[in-house]
């Protein structure tokens, strides 16, 4: 983008463009970045899972944390459906469900206290080769 | 039917070998059956209050239908095993 710039500058240097004309050009280029960084914020960040098995496996998965915001409210409903004899059989087994906070989970990504790397695993198998799992926010 | 609303599809790619199959599949429909499922269930809950985790449900549901539609073009699954290859993205 300073190249940019610069040949424009060049320009009115050269008389190729008045001033005037420069600046305008100036002030558009300044929009059009402005613009492309309040895009990048729409997007906002993702939680990427890369799985890589072998030379034949790969599994490339994107989640917006947005959208998993929006899922936890999904999954404490999915929760209370659950039936009260198999909560019973999960609670015996010492995982109490109803301690299990999803959307204090997101907001500590959200917060970027656990931001960067969530998962890294690497793996050397001689039969099935190299597997790499990563789970990161970005 | 088509500009129903603004335009935002899953767009379902399947490869299996020599085979290849890309399917969109328009969001609003997910959208009007849900609407079409809130209004039944709301008529519902007059008679049993069996249907207030099913409203819930559906609410978040469309929710996150909204959250979908405000991110434009992403890519959300790409799963590639030997040479078949699924990949889920939304446009």
């Amino acid at each position: 983008m300073d190249n940019e710039k610069i040949k424009i500058l060049e320009m009115i240097q050269n008389g190729t463009i008045t001033a005037a004309e420069g600046l305008e050009l100036l002030k558009a280029m300044e929009d059009h970045d402005n613009k492309s960084v309040d895009a990048s914020n729409i997007n906002g960040r993702f939680i990427r899972i890369r799985v890589s098995s072998g030379e034949h496996t790969k599994v490339n998965v994107n989640v917006p944390l947005t959208l998993l915001k929006v899922a936890t409210k999904l999954a404490d409903v999915g929760l209370k459906l659950i039936p009260a004899e198999a909560r019973q059989e999960i609670e015996q087994k010492g995982i109490n469900l109803g301690e299990i906070n999803f959307e204090e989970i997101v907001q500590l990504i959200d917060a970027g206290l656990v931001d960067g790397k969530l998962v890294d695993v690497d793996t050397d198998d001689p039969k099935e080769g190299r597997t790499k799992v990563e789970i990161y926010v970005e | 039917m088509w500009n129903k609303h603004k335009s935002h599809f899953i767009i379902l790619k399947i490869h299996h070998g020599t085979w290849s199959f890309s399917f969109p599949i328009p969001l609003f429909i997910f959208d009007d059956l849900l609407r079409s499922l809130l209004d039944l269930v709301v008529v519902g809950e007059c008679f049993t209050t069996r249907l207030k985790l099913p409203r819930i449900a559906i609410n978040t549901l469309l929710q996150f239908l909204a959250e979908l539609r405000q991110l434009g073009r992403w890519q959300m699954a790409d799963i590639t095993i030997c040479k078949d290859q699924v990949s889920v993205s939304f446009y």
